[in-house]
């Protein structure tokens, strides 16, 4: 017994590669206990301090990883790792996106730490499945394999449908949870269907050999050149030698195809974006906080990995999918924004509008579209924070007083957050001298060089009729007379500290956009198999 | 050698300054607000002197890495095609913000009751309004001087598009009428234009290095060198995407639908600015981007857009006589103006090139001295309505008096300055399109008829009980319009310092235009040498070294295309031959 034990071999782990997942998921369940057992006698601040030392505890983590990474006794620059089993891929491509996603975690905690007293709920769990969401997250990006891609999917998604009807006295979230969770469900489905098929198309459902089976030659220059950083671990596959295998091309589009319904309804991508508007409205705003910034990263992310990596001898078959989704996001989003009234329904047109312009950048394909998506996503998570940040605060208590008339006269009231709304407005609308405007440039420049001119030219002109719709917000808290019954507004220490956050962020990266630039540059490390 | 960077950031460090100072000292802020942009002015009129007048390349120079690994660096620099624009903008700025104070906002018919529940807090938020209006005046001078000054294409664009937001609040905010609509027009009409133009900026800078082979670079020396290595299809598209945002922001006709209600609905500085200014970075952008950077393409386009200036001009007349309002008056006439500007550039010769960047200075002068001049009318009377102004000569004969000196200049009257540069322009498009030039020509009297129509209409015939009590401008109004006043006399009598520092410029632009592409531009240069020498010297009062300088320019060219011939035809068979 103890013999035949023995003999079952166990995947090597690599502990500090696993590192950042197993702190987050490890923090949400210590809480979780911790909150079960001893309640009430805890101060009421502890859940939230607990939350935002497990987000910047995890961001040292992964900078460690990063510099792992870079040149050093580690290893040569640009390198990822891979572990249990090559299930798991850890590269500057993943760990941006940790990174990123614990930001998210940190940012939204203290949104919701203030809007949670004014609502007067004593939720611990919410930090508990913020937590878990954001663990499922970190595993979706740094995926290798599609069923742990898919488990990452459920724990993420699972957590946010619960979080969407967190606030127990209002019917709109419960509504908007349903909403989510059945619309979700089906999605997953589709997702999981698609892996089915995939599996059957190629055998597989590792990416990297998916990708070679499917006839990608690209990996035997890659193990000559490491410019993806590949290590030896890929030989132990013996992917570099194997011979494409003749897989069922049908079989193959259709499962990618389900695959991107699958992606299309986590970044809300036209036509798959139905819920997002009734979402957003209906879910409490710091959990649209989260949504817009950490669901958007994961969902991209993943997206990023499974096409650029798996389906990467296929590029010129999803190619035009990506063309028609991102399009129909950008026209859909930016047009039908204009045309709302409540101002969470305004951010979720425009937040679909990005999800259009970072499939622009996908379209853009490996290397330059895959750093520009990553350079988007971290701006864009800034933008959407604040943004929803301050509708938070607007909400007032009961987080009902959404309508875009609760803003007017925004800058007599409280100028210095019409100041900093304007600011992160102007940014989502790419003006000049804020980060929105380099990730546009980013995108724009990679789609143009790469694949295609008309795509960029139309995401332009889409970004203009979008400007038109954070125009009318900027026109409401400027230009028009605040109504004499408005309420008074006030800003809790954390909503604040997180909306100087970002504003700090969208105008240091957008008149210096150099660093963050060469980070995204060298976060495309998108697997070691 | 930092000279252009004080230039550039003075007004916004004094925009910040404003911006920290408590609102309780809001006296503070127009004295503050003056002297950043009169120290400016300073530091512009410094360089003038200071340039060097033989040099036609660019000067002050200034270059270091920004976003290194996309190629955008901070280049600024200054040349003779440059050079005035920048000191217009130094000098109107000041002067446009020491004649108006903040307007305060209207308030909209619609929110009578909640304006009398704010009734309390009304003191403050003047402070704070007159406040954002400083700030907000001296941001757009910052914006306008890096446009006029950035040597790289991505931060030119940078400039170009962010003078948008500030422009936005100064109307929205502090404009007439239906200011919301107007800011919004305004701001989206200029946003589609620059839309394509910023995916023309990135294409012609990755096609570029994937054609050479080079680096990704946005530096406008490098590209102009390189950027004939595009395939001429991408480079006319290119130019076209430049073209359009440039065309919107000029106006060109029909793009030119926002103009008319911006410049109305605008407080006066801000359309002193905005006609003065801010529609040069069209024509400079055209000259600066399109001509430079783009030769064949320009001069492939041209016959589009100097008949779209023809149209411009006979158009913008023919609505100007139209109009009721005084300052829409004006406003079409800015189109006319701005059709003459362009099609001087698209003659592609060194005489309307250099009308053309003459007419963008003195169109600054002349018609920011109208919108100021209309704006202390409608102080004193608070309307613009022909109709209801009648025999102000009577009350305010100085006011009449400077009215008519501005809007002679306007015309184009000898010995003002609008005359030399409607002159060289109608000359160089002569020499270019003949026909053309006759029919723009049309739009000079056209430009008399309305000017002086409303001119009679307001200043003549008897005063009315409201225009007899008017006052007459007031010695700081007088401060205000003597320079400008005084350089429309000296430019009209005396233009030379003007074009000998503008002329080795144009020069080398005409000459970089050739050397790009010989042999492929029919019409520029090839007019018979002398008369059309001596009728221009005979304006500018050259002296002899620069007559012999322009002499041998002309010989030179006459002599690269003495093996030419006169038309399209048969150049196009010189080609063949070749």
């Amino acid at each position: 017994m103890a013999l035949s034990l023995a003999q079952i071999q166990t995947p090597h782990l690599d502990w500090l590669g696993l590192s950042p997942h197993i702190v987050m998921a490890g923090a949400a369940i210590v809480l979780l206990t911790v909150v079960s057992l001893a309640g009430p006698r805890l101060p009421a601040w502890f859940a939230a301090a607990w939350t935002i030392a497990t987000g910047l505890a995890v961001i040292g983590l992964a900078f460690a990883l990063w510099m792992r990474f870079d040149d050093g006794p580690f290893g040569p620059a640009g390198q990822g790792l891979s572990t249990a089993a090559n299930a798991i891929g850890v590269g500057r491509f993943a760990v941006f996106l940790i990174v990123l996603l614990a930001a998210v975690v940190v940012l939204t905690v203290l949104v919701a730490d203030g809007f949670l007293r004014r609502e007067n709920l004593d939720v611990p769990a919410v930090y508990v499945l913020l937590m878990l969401s954001a663990a499922g997250g970190m595993t979706m990006v740094s995926a290798n394999n599609l069923i742990v891609l898919f488990l990452g999917l459920e724990i993420l998604s699972l957590a946010v449908y619960v979080l969407v009807a967190m606030h127990l006295r209002r019917s709109a979230g419960q509504e908007a949870g349903i909403k989510y969770f059945v619309l979700g469900a089906f999605a997953s489905a589709f997702f999981l269907y698609g892996i089915a098929l995939i599996y059957g198309a190629t055998g597989s459902l590792n990416l990297a050999e998916i990708s070679v089976r499917n006839g990608w030659s690209g990996f035997v220059g890659v193990v000559n050149t490491g410019s993806l950083g590949v290590t030896s671990s890929l030989e132990e596959l013996e992917l570099a030698s194997a011979p494409a295998v003749v897989v069922d091309k049908g079989l193959l589009y259709v499962g990618m195809a389900m695959l991107l319904v699958g992606f299309g309804f986590k970044v809300a991508a036209v036509p798959f974006h139905a819920w997002t508007p009734d979402v957003y409205q209906g879910a409490p705003s710091p959990v649209v906080v989260y949504m817009a910034a950490g669901v958007k990263a994961a969902g991209f992310g993943a997206l990023a990995r499974v096409f650029m990596l798996g389906f990467a001898g296929a590029i010129d078959d999803w190619r035009p999918a990506i063309f028609a989704l991102a399009v129909a996001s950008l026209a859909v989003g930016s047009l039908l924004a204009i045309v709302q009234s409540d101002i969470k329904r305004i951010l979720a047109y425009s937040s679909i509008s990005h999800a259009g312009f970072i499939l622009v950048g996908v379209h853009g394909g490996y290397a330059d579209g895959v750093a520009s998506v990553m350079f988007y996503l971290a701006n864009y998570a800034a933008m959407a924070i604040g943004s929803f940040a301050v509708v938070t605060v607007m909400s007032g208590p009961g987080d009902e007083n959404t309508d875009i008339s609760s803003l007017r006269g925004l800058a007599s009231r409280r100028p210095v957050l019409a100041g900093a709304f304007t600011l992160l407005l102007l940014s989502q609308a790419g003006i000049p001298f804020t980060a929105g405007f380099w990730a546009k440039f980013e995108v724009i420049s990679a789609v143009a060089n790469n694949s295609s001119v008309s795509l960029a030219v139309l995401a332009m002109l889409a970004a203009v009729v979008a400007a038109f719709l954070y125009l009318r917000i900027v026109v409401t808290m400027y230009l028009e007379p605040p109504d004499a019954d408005a309420p008074k507004v006030n800003i809790a220490l954390g909503p604040a500290t997180a909306i100087a956050t970002v504003v700090l962020f969208t105008l240091a990266f957008g008149i210096y956009p150099e660093p963050l630039r060469e980070m995204s540059q060298q976060a495309i490390t998108l697997l070691a198999p | 050698m930092a000279v252009l960077p004080s230039i550039i950031f003075m007004p916004l460090l004094g925009a910040v300054a404003i911006a920290l100072i408590s609102p309780a000292r809001a006296d503070v802020f127009k004295p503050l607000a003056v002297a950043a942009s009169a120290a400016t002015g300073a530091l512009t009129l410094w360089l003038m002197a200071d340039f060097d007048t033989a040099d036609g390349g660019f000067q002050y120079i200034q270059l270091a890495q920004w976003v290194k690994s996309a190629g955008i660096s901070w280049h600024v620099g200054v040349d003779g095609i440059s050079l005035f624009l920048v000191v217009l903008t130094g000098v109107l700025f000041p002067l446009a913000i020491l004649a108006c104070n903040p307007p305060q906002p209207e308030t909209t018919t619609s929110s009578t009751d909640s304006a009398s529940a704010s009734t309390p807090k009304t003191s403050t938020a003047k402070t704070s309004n007159s406040k954002t209006y400083y700030v907000w005046l001296l941001v757009l001078e910052t914006g306008c001087l890096g446009a006029f000054l950035a040597l790289d294409l991505m931060l030119f664009f940078l400039f170009f598009e962010v003078v948008l937001i500030p422009m936005y609040f100064l109307i929205g905010t502090f404009g007439h009428g239906n200011r919301k609509y107007v800011a919004t027009k305004f701001f989206l009409f200029t946003m589609l234009g620059s839309a394509l133009m910023f995916v023309g900026t990135i294409a012609v800078a990755f096609f570029t290095a994937r054609e050479t082979g080079n680096g990704v670079t946005f530096n406008l020396l490098e590209l102009a060198s390189s950027v004939s290595e595009l395939p001429t299809d991408t480079a006319r598209w290119i130019f076209l995407s430049f073209a359009v945002a440039f065309a919107v922001k000029v106006p060109l006709f029909p793009l030119h639908t926002w103009l008319p209600d911006a410049h109305t609905e605008a407080p006066t500085a801000g359309s002193v600015i905005l006609a003065g200014v801010m529609l040069k970075l069209g024509t400079y952008g055209l000259v600066r981007f399109g001509l430079y950077l783009f030769p064949e393409a320009a001069s492939y386009f041209a016959p589009l857009f100097f008949t779209l200036g023809v149209i411009g001009i006979l158009y913008g007349a023919v609505v100007a006589t139209m109009q009721k309002d005084l300052k829409r008056l004006v406003a079409y006439s800015s189109v006319a103006h701005l059709g003459f500007i362009v099609l001087g550039i698209f003659a592609l010769n060194t005489e309307g090139i250099s009308g053309g960047l003459l007419q963008m200075v003195n169109h600054g002068i002349s018609t920011g001295a109208l919108f100021l001049l209309v704006g202390f009318i409608y102080e004193r009377r608070h309307t613009r309505e022909i109709a209801q102004l009648k025999g102000l000569q009577k009350a305010a004969p100085v006011l009449a008096g400077v009215f008519l000196v501005v809007m002679l200049s306007s015309i184009g009257l000898p010995g003002l300055n609008g005359f030399v540069g409607e002159f060289l322009i109608l000359a160089g498009a002569f020499v270019a399109h003949r026909w053309w030039a006759v029919v723009a020509t049309a739009g000079v009297i056209l430009a008399a008829l309305y000017l002086l129509w409303a001119y009679q209409r307001v200043f003549h015939g008897t005063p009315d009980a409201d225009a007899a009590k008017m006052t007459d401008l007031s010695w700081q109004e007088k401060l205000v319009m003597a320079p400008l006043v005084g350089l429309i006399v000296f430019l009209g009598v005396y233009p030379k310092p003007v074009i000998e520092r503008m002329e080795p410029a144009v020069n080398a632009l005409i000459q970089h235009i050739e050397v790009t592409q010989t042999a492929e531009l029919p019409t520029v240069n090839n007019r018979p040498a002398g008369s059309f020498v001596e009728l221009r010297e005979l304006i500018t009062e050259h002296n002899h070294t620069h007559d012999d300088h322009t002499h041998d320019d002309h010989g030179h060219n006459n002599h690269s295309h003495d093996d030419h011939s006169h038309d399209d035809s048969n150049s196009s068979q010189h080609g063949a031959a070749q």
